[in-house]
């Protein structure tokens, strides 16, 4: 505590008390001399005089001390005292009391600290990426406009140039843009790199408000259909990087998918839009009335007065004009508008941060708990001294505010080393989270995160500090008083000090179970089975651009180069092409039926199809169940149409008979192709995020498609850090304009993937150790406060004859029937809270008795052990001193 | 405990007697401490002889209370001093203070005159 006098000092305290010394010292010299210099008028010497003034004046250290005391505000002044003064008063009194018990009160800083901690962290979590006002010009009028077809199971898709000329005329909406997000070449300043940019329609950031550093934003006239814009708007991020921050770059030009565009504005540092882009281009439509192609996503200002409820229903009464007049191409298609952020935070990224934040809330209860415990622990001494004061005139309200400052100081010292803590945690688990957030989701603790914090300091205070300043104050003080020796505790503080253990012990058996889940789902996303063999594969992406690429043929003789090209390094045992890489991209949906017999094309079976090139399955290392991989030439060329299917598709197909020989038609084109062959299934989507039709698949060969752009997968003997020089030179060998991103091995791919689940894995095993900690004290506190309370019984139990085991096993019998009783309370509450889970969580989906089972018994085991120590100690008690004591 | 208490009133009772007698001093003039009790001893003719240091603790409750103000200034003989004036509060106390006073007196004589 020394610390804290230092402080106080510093504040200025210390000080003020030297100032009112000097101040009373002068007063009493000039009286003394004054009384001195009347006596010498009186006719007594000088030395006579200063002693009969002294005589007079009586001990001038008791005034010294008396005015320091009475000036400073440290004593009452009885029924004078303003209330700033007897604040000041109680907090001196606190600061004395919990100096007086160091440990109880380290503990309870810490206990609230981490409480506090958690909370201010997934409150700023929660703010910043779901409350925390958007950075626009009427941000909170935002919406983001998409469409989906729930029929289909397509989740998001894009709406049309015509759904958006709609939508201006219906008037739900004052202003309506349109973006597209897309990933582009940037060439011509060192290596060609794709850059993620958007296209934005040339009002959308004049009305959102948004201010270039240099430059100018877009005109109505820059406009243009993809391929065809002039100009182009740069981040700071690429003026820093590419041009190193040039003052002259407006006017420059940039060279973006082969054509160079010219700079008219570089924009504030940090800015992105709508995510984290870098790049942004004008865009308008080539045809205004285009109804077919689904690739923009609205953002509309709501009409002032609109509520967005009223819009969704306009938009939706919009789109089921759309279908009643196209139904055979936009059957079941609805439009959904929804505030803009939530384009991009679904609602079950929603409900997992308020799980969280709930998480959170329960971490501090139990700190509350175990706080409220303690003062409860000591309030028989605490009633002996209140006892005293009352009867010295402190009334009942006056010393529930003494025992409430005290608490509040104690959740403010909480609330500080909380600050600490929630630093830390955002830090570490927010930060570590690979995928970048948006421009505009800020978790740092800000302001209204401390205001926060400074809010359930004070707020947990007068929870945890009420019950206790209550009941040590209740109104049968003057028994109290009579029987201030040993063993007044009354029964019903002890039943409430055993409810508050039972209560965190239920709470901590939901928590642990909670985080034992989420735990698991990371490590399960983590190491699920992808249907391959991940490590020594390098992947990357090449998108084709560039005029020359508008031929298919071109497209497919680039690839099959490239592919041949590779597996002539030295250093790749096997390369290939894919249009989807496993457990991280979906195929594209198709519908398809088997030639000959059993689905009619009425009922189509919906199937995922994914374009490989010849090699794919052994670079993966897939063994082949039936039949053979695509030849080079039909991936390369379509010579001859064949398809490679899924396990469970040919399953399906075909039950119990051979695949390879049969044919499926495709129900969109009526092509028919071949089965050549059988695979196991693959993971196609991210874990948790695959649909029923991932599961059915159908590989195409590249050449049927030949899109421009593609994944590389490489496999070497060696590491697959040593194939990224040569895979790149290879790529610049072929056509030194394209950029191949998104790099990463294999194996860093399938830890990015599972980064979201290992945030929540983190933060919820955060939570199962607080937990766990927190309650096994409050088991800890309870057991060895009643051994205390009960050392002198257990003197006469030992004395009459009672061993050290009696007593130890009386003691832990005490405690285990707490822990059984919470442990079995929160079993149940923890079965209604998996059930939200269940759904919200990958591989989630009930309760495992297994969970339970081992949650339970950690908690019921470390209880007991906490019990068992306050136990040795009730039975080392020496009978003789413990009777003397009486 | 109960004697304790009993000695804390009588405490009260005379320490409100010397705190009205000061106020009553200062109720016509802002004064150092030495002076208040010189005026004290004068107008009591010595009767009301005060332990001189203890008006300070006196002074300085009534300081804090609001009921007078301290300001440092110049004594007659020129030398730095602390004066006290009363304040409106101090003014509006010493009223309630002299008028509880007098009826305790008046009271006090009635029964001994009757005796």
């Amino acid at each position: 505590m020394r610390w804290l006098r230092g402080l106080l000092g510093r504040i200025g305290i210390g000080r003020r008390h030297a100032a009112i010394d000097r101040e009373v010292q002068e007063e009493i010299r000039f009286h003394l001399d004054m009384r001195a210099a009347a006596n010498v008028a009186d006719g007594m010497n000088e030395r006579e005089a200063r002693r009969a003034a002294r005589h007079d004046f009586g001990d001038p250290d008791r005034v010294v001390h008396a005015g320091r005391e009475i000036l400073s505000g440290a004593v009452p002044t009885r029924d004078g005292a303003s209330l700033g003064e007897t604040l000041l008063q109680d907090v001196r009194y606190g600061l004395r009391m919990l100096r007086r018990y160091p440990f109880a009160t380290a503990v309870a800083v810490l206990s609230l600290g981490i409480g506090i901690g958690a909370n201010t962290a997934n409150f700023s979590i929660v703010y910043g990426f779901l409350h925390r006002p958007l950075p626009f010009a009427d941000g909170d009028r935002l919406v983001f406009i998409d469409a989906w077809n729930p029929d289909r199971g397509d989740g998001d898709a894009g709406i049309t140039w015509a759904d958006i000329e709609r939508i201006r005329a219906a008037g739900a909406f004052e202003y309506v843009g349109a973006f597209d997000e897309r990933t582009v070449t940037v060439s011509g300043v060192d290596l060609p790199e794709r850059v993620a940019s958007a296209s934005v329609t040339p009002g959308l950031f004049n009305v959102l408000g948004i201010e270039p550093q240099l430059g100018r934003l877009f005109e109505p006239e820059h406009g243009a259909a993809y391929g065809f814009e002039q100009v182009v708007l740069i981040s700071d991020g690429i003026w820093k990087r590419m041009f190193a921050s040039d003052p002259d770059i407006v006017g420059q030009s940039l060279r973006i998918n082969d054509r160079e565009l010219t700079i008219i504005a570089v924009m504030s540092p940090g800015f992105g839009f709508p995510m984290s882009q870098q790049l942004w281009l004008p865009h308008s439509p080539d045809d205004a009335s285009d109804h077919q192609r689904r690739y923009i996503r609205g953002a509309a200002l709501l009409a002032p007065g609109v509520d967005l409820v009223t819009a969704q229903a306009q938009l939706r009464t919009l789109a089921a004009e759309v279908e009643e007049t196209w139904p055979d191409t936009h059957q079941g298609w609805t439009m959904r508008g929804m505030w803009f952020r939530h384009g991009y935070l679904d609602r079950e990224s929603r409900q997992l941060l308020y799980m969280m934040f709930a998480a959170a809330g329960l971490v501090l209860l139990l700190a509350c708990a175990n706080v409220a415990n303690l003062q409860l622990s000591r309030a028989p001494e605490r009633r002996r001294e209140l006892i005293v004061r009352a009867a010295l005139g402190g009334s009942r309200g006056r010393l529930v505010r003494q025992m409430l400052t005290e608490s509040v100081m104690l959740g403010l010292a909480g609330g500080v080393v909380g600050v600490v803590v929630a630093y830390v945690w955002v830090e570490t688990i927010v930060r570590s989270v690979a995928l970048v957030p948006a421009y505009w989701i800020d978790v740092s603790l800000d302001g209204g995160a401390l205001l926060y914090t400074l809010g359930i300091a004070v707020g947990t205070a007068l929870l945890f500090g009420m019950l206790p300043a209550l009941r040590v104050t209740g109104s049968q003080m003057g028994v109290g008083l009579r029987a201030s020796g040993r063993g007044a505790v009354s029964l019903t503080r002890r039943s409430l000090r055993s409810a508050l253990v039972v209560g965190q012990l239920a709470l901590a058996v939901v928590l642990l179970v909670g985080a034992t889940l989420m735990v698991r789902s990371f490590l399960d996303v983590q190491s699920a089975d992808a249907g391959f063999d991940h490590r020594q594969l390098l992947s990357l992406r090449i998108g084709l651009s560039g005029d020359q690429y508008d031929d298919p043929q071109a497209r497919r003789t680039y690839f099959e180069q490239l592919r041949r090209r590779l597996n002539e390094l030295p250093q790749v045992a096997s390369s290939a092409l894919t249009g989807a890489i496993p457990a991280d991209d979906g195929g594209a949906d198709i519908m398809l039926v088997p030639v000959g017999g059993g689905f009619s094309d009425d009922e189509p079976l919906n199937a995922t199809a994914v374009p490989s090139t010849a090699g794919f399955f052994d670079t993966i290392g897939v063994e082949f169940v039936q039949g053979r991989d695509f030849t080079a030439a039909e991936s390369s060329s379509g010579g001859r149409a064949v398809v490679v299917i899924g396990a469970s598709l040919a399953r399906r197909l075909w039950p119990g008979q051979r695949a390879v020989g049969e044919q499926v038609r495709f129900v969109a084109s009526g092509n028919e192709y071949e089965v050549v062959g059988v695979v196991p299934d693959l993971q196609y989507e991210e874990f948790g995020e695959d649909t029923p039709a991932a599961g059915m698949q159908v590989h195409i060969p590249y050449a049927l498609v030949a899109w421009r752009s593609m994944a590389v997968l490489v496999r070497g003997p060696g590491s697959p850090a040593e194939l990224l020089e040569p895979v790149r030179e290879t790529v610049a060998a072929i056509d030194p304009g394209q950029a191949p991103y998104d790099i990463m091995t294999m194996t860093e791919r399938r830890a990015y993937n599972s980064s979201g689940e290992r945030a929540m894995g983190q933060s919820f095993g955060a939570f199962g150790a607080m937990a766990l900690v927190l309650a096994v004290f409050g088991v800890y506190a309870v057991i060895a406060y009643s051994v205390a309370r009960r050392t002198h019984e257990m003197g006469v139990r030992l004395a009459l004859g009672a061993t050290a085991a009696d007593v130890i096993r009386d003691v832990v019998k005490s405690g285990a029937k707490l822990t059984l009783v919470g442990v079995a309370i929160g079993a149940g509450m923890a079965l209604a809270v998996t059930r939200l889970l269940a759904g919200l969580v990958y591989g989630v989906s009930s309760l495992e008795p297994r969970v339970l089972m081992a949650v339970t018994l950690l908690l019921a085991g470390a209880a007991i052990v906490a019990s068992l120590l306050p136990a040795r100690r009730a039975a080392r008690v020496d009978p003789t001193q413990a009777l003397r004591a009486e | 405990m109960k004697g304790t208490r009993d000695n804390a009133d009588r405490g009260d009772l005379l320490r409100g007697a010397l705190e009205m007698l000061v106020l009553r001093t200062l109720a016509e003039a802002p004064m150092h401490g030495f002076g208040i009790t010189e005026a004290l001893r004068q107008r009591s003719n010595t009767v009301l002889t005060v332990d001189e240091g203890s008006m300070y603790p006196a002074l300085y409750r009534m300081q804090r209370r609001g009921w007078i103000a301290a300001q440092w200034g110049r004594s007659e003989n020129n030398r730095r001093a602390k004066f006290y004036a009363l304040t409106d509060d101090g003014r509006q106390h010493l009223e309630a203070a002299a008028d509880r006073w007098n009826r305790f007196s008046d009271a006090v004589s009635r029964v001994m005159d009757s005796a």
